[in-house]
């Protein structure tokens, strides 16, 4: 039975199943920490009645969230106000099915196939669907014979192929973009749930979040081009592999230091489309209730809850793989092919590497909390201005950038034309020029007219803004 | 290919990459459809008259609902489908231009090719800016 | 136990398992494009919509054209729809707004339907659907199209861009046009504001 299923259920499935269930696990627990963190910027002590300093507190929601009144008010849209959040949740849970978590894993397997001219594909039949052979020797044969039923049996080989695997759920061509793509669809369940609800202030939530996150997803698109178009590759895990060596013997060769520029464009641009302080005027409390989830309750909006934790996940582990070098960790060597360092033969160092890149994400998870307890929220217009006379262009301008360094200092370096690896001498033109463009920036926005003040002071009759006061009215 | 054998040694086996994805959404749904359910089924259900009003701070709500809103969404909208078809546009000559440069090929032309393209859009951007389309009032 | 195996690795060599997919897609597809030409909400047609282009999403992936499924979440879902959307809520005013087609529009969109139809079957009719071996050595569709779309279709990429520019003028001209009667529509406002402030005091 274990033969059964080791030649026959591929690695994937249960990558699957346990990354599914940690990140939804780990959401939980985000949660949480959220709370901790808020209480620790504002000196308070938070969530700790529950278990031991509180640990037992997501459970607890959970089972809430549960047995509450799965409360609808009349006159919603009953379909589309329960596909809404559906969408949302299932669309963030398909965007994880890319994301790199340990290299690649080279193993190796005896196995009996029938004797072919190529057994590097004879031995792909025998292994599960998805592995990569790069090497099939035979090391012994049976010869041709008839078996108990009678049946001719043709000559087997019996063959030690080498093979690899990503350590992750799926390694598609597109990768990074099949997370653009899949991404962009959680719009929908925003501006469906927004619509439904038939209320006003969930209306005007969705429609904000909407224009918020599509004015967004350009900048984010091109920050993340302006690291495809270093390596040439959108798979994350090539791109986590070229930067997986070091400048001058200890600097660890991220992308941090090549792109600044990009690195915090793509931070901004993630916060903006999960909605969060200090874009989350798709919710303010203050004006609009709860945004378009105001009329959700129960498990509809923990769904939302948790999709909105989950794209934190995600989007951060996209953003560690592009920035800070994956899996890639000074001092983190052992069993690696040398010019390939996402390979290795060896299982203990893909389970690190995969801790490694968690704890990574959830650095930068802390910085969304960080900054979600210490900046104010911004003015819509604001906002949209962010997005559309800053990010865009300054985006575009990086990228553009990007290009000439690579045509004028890339074709120099031997590193870049032989490995596509950043060296040293590279990745200092890179920092440089990042410095130069801002600068270039810096200067330019000066020369350029402001915005208009939209702060208007409304003249409605009766107040102290309208030139002819209203009658005092005087009682008796 | 064209593609240095270095990188190509490090994609898998690109058949049937789509099963692993399949497997996803067959365990979002599920996710989904059981937590909906669950919720549905477990939780108590108690409606009125008062219960079942639309929230409104606690007012009887005003009007309806679907108040036309600024048509400044809509052009939105329109302009990020101009700049969301150009950065599709910008991922095939992303996947190449590496590859030019390490071989040494026609990696000027390919620049000055996108620079092209680039500067037409920012000649719309720039008209746009002009105009006052980015400017919320 | 071998079937269960199959089923289980979803082998390619089991031509059963990509068959199921594709009529599983295209079901998605045909079905709710039913749903947008039945459907009387007008939101409801707008999610239809939504699913058929998700599921020709899918049909592409099949297809082992990921960058093209990209493309269509990308550009399609991600965009075109979200403007339909858009300019749904705009002109309808309740979510139970329904279509009330007056007897001249079903005619005209029946005969729109027929001439569509007959089009649609003398092109299949005159397509050749023989069975085509998927070129598996081409392992970087997205390379090859990059190679293609600067090299040999390096004029209509460049006139892309001048398309792109046409429309975001057209679009920067629409904005410029709404804030002109924006003015007028405040100035008008402000004047009745004013003589209402008059008869108060």
């Amino acid at each position: 039975m274990i033969d059964w299923i080791q030649s026959n259920i591929p690695p994937w499935v249960y990558i699957a199943f346990i990354v599914h269930f940690a990140i939804l696990g780990t959401v939980a627990y985000l949660i949480l920490l959220e709370r901790k963190v808020a209480s620790w910027t504002q000196d308070r002590i938070g969530p700790n009645r529950v278990g031991p300093f509180g640990l037992f507190q997501p459970l607890a929601d959970g089972l809430k969230f549960i047995l509450k009144e799965d409360y609808r008010p009349a006159h919603v849209d009953k379909i589309l106000f329960t596909i809404a959040p559906a969408i949302m949740i299932i669309v963030i849970i398909i965007s994880i099915a890319v994301l790199p978590w340990g290299g690649i894993k080279q193993s190796t397997r005896q196995v009996t196939v029938a004797t072919q001219t190529d057994l590097k594909v004879a031995a792909a039949t025998a292994l599960p669907v998805g592995m990569n052979v790069i090497d099939a020797k035979e090391v012994g044969s049976i010869p041709p014979g008839t078996n108990l039923k009678g049946d001719a049996v043709p000559r087997m080989s019996i063959v030690d192929a080498t093979y690899r695997w990503p350590f992750q759920i799926t390694n598609l061509n597109i990768g990074v973009l099949f997370i653009i793509g899949v991404l962009s669809l959680a719009i929908y369940g925003v501006v469906l749930g927004g619509w439904a609800s038939n209320n006003k202030y969930a209306f005007l939530g969705a429609l904000r979040a909407t224009a918020q996150m599509i004015s967004y997803e350009i900048p984010l698109g091109l920050s993340v081009l302006s690291i495809v178009v270093l390596y040439g590759s959108l798979d994350l895990n090539t791109i986590v592999d070229r930067q997986a060596h070091y400048w001058a013997g200890f600097i660890p060769a991220w992308n941090i230091f090549t792109q600044p520029i990009s690195f915090f464009m793509f931070l901004i641009c993630i916060h903006a489309e999960a909605n969060r302080a200090p874009f989350d005027l798709a919710e303010a409390e203050q004006e609009l209730v709860g945004g378009y989830h105001t009329e959700y309750s129960a498990m509809r909006f923990a769904l939302f809850f948790l999709a909105e934790y989950a794209g934190m996940i995600t989007t951060s582990v996209v953003c560690v793989a592009l920035f800070f070098g994956g899996w890639h960790f000074p001092g983190l060597g052992g069993d690696v092919d040398p010019t390939n360092p996402s390979v290795t033969t060896s299982m203990s160092i893909c389970i690190v590497r995969s801790i490694v890149i968690f704890t990574k994400t959830i650095g930068i998870v802390f910085i969304f909390m960080w900054v979600r307890w210490s900046l104010p929220r911004f003015r819509f217009d604001q906002l949209m201005q962010l997005a559309w006379r800053a990010l865009i262009p300054i985006s575009l301008l990086t990228l553009l950038m990007t290009a000439l360094v690579l045509k004028f200092g890339g074709a120099m370096s031997e590193t870049y034309r032989k490995e596509l690896r950043i060296d040293g001498g590279l990745a200092t033109i890179f920092f440089l020029s990042n410095v130069i463009l801002i600068a270039l920036v810096m200067i330019v926005s000066r020369m350029i007219p402001a915005a208009p003040n939209t702060n208007h002071r409304m003249r409605v009759i009766g107040s102290r803004y309208h030139p002819v006061p209203a009658p005092l009215t005087t009682t008796n | 290919m064209n593609i240095l054998p270095l990188l190509a040694s490090l994609e898998p086996d690109p058949q049937n990459t789509w099963a692993p994805v399949l497997l996803l959404i067959v365990m979002a749904v599920g996710f989904a459809v059981t937590n909906i359910a669950a919720s549905i089924i477990i939780g108590p259900g108690r409606t009125g008259k008062g219960k079942e009003e639309t929230y409104e701070s606690g007012m009887v709500p005003i009007g309806d609902t679907r108040k036309r809103f600024n048509v400044r969404f809509y052009i939105v909208a329109m302009i990020f489908l101009v700049f969301d078809v150009e950065i599709v546009f910008f991922y095939p000559w992303a996947t190449i231009f590496p590859d030019a440069i390490a071989k040494g090929t026609s990696s000027g032309l390919l620049l000055v090719e996108i620079i092209l393209f680039v500067v037409i859009l920012l000649l719309a951007y720039v008209y746009a800016w002009g105009k006052g389309v980015f400017q919320w009032d | 136990m071998n079937s269960i195996a199959s089923i289980l690795a979803l082998s390619v060599d089991a031509q059963t398992v990509p068959a199921v997919l594709f009529y599983l897609f295209a079901g998605i597809s045909a079905a709710s494009a039913l749903g947008v030409v039945l459907s009387r909400n007008i939101v409801r047609t707008a999610v239809c919509l939504l699913f058929t282009l998700v599921g020709v999403a899918g049909l592409y992936f099949l297809l082992e054209s990921e960058f093209l499924a990209a493309v269509q979440l990308v550009v399609y879902v991600g965009g075109t729809l979200i403007l339909i959307v858009f300019g749904v809520m705009l002109t309808s005013k309740s979510p139970f707004s329904r279509f009330e087609p007056k007897a001249g529009e079903v005619v005209v969109a029946i005969a729109a339907c027929i001439i569509l139809f007959a089009a649609l079957v003398m092109a299949i009719r005159s397509a050749d659907f023989r069975p085509q071996t998927l070129d598996t050595t081409q392992k970087y569709p997205v390379v090859a199209l990059g190679q293609a779309l600067l090299g040999d279709y390096l004029v209509p990429f460049e006139l892309a861009s001048v398309v792109l520019l046409v429309v975001m003028i057209g679009a920067a001209y629409l904005a410029k046009s709404r804030k002109r009667d924006d003015k007028r529509a405040v100035a008008r406002g402000a004047a009745t504001l004013s003589q209402k402030a008059r008869q108060w005091s």
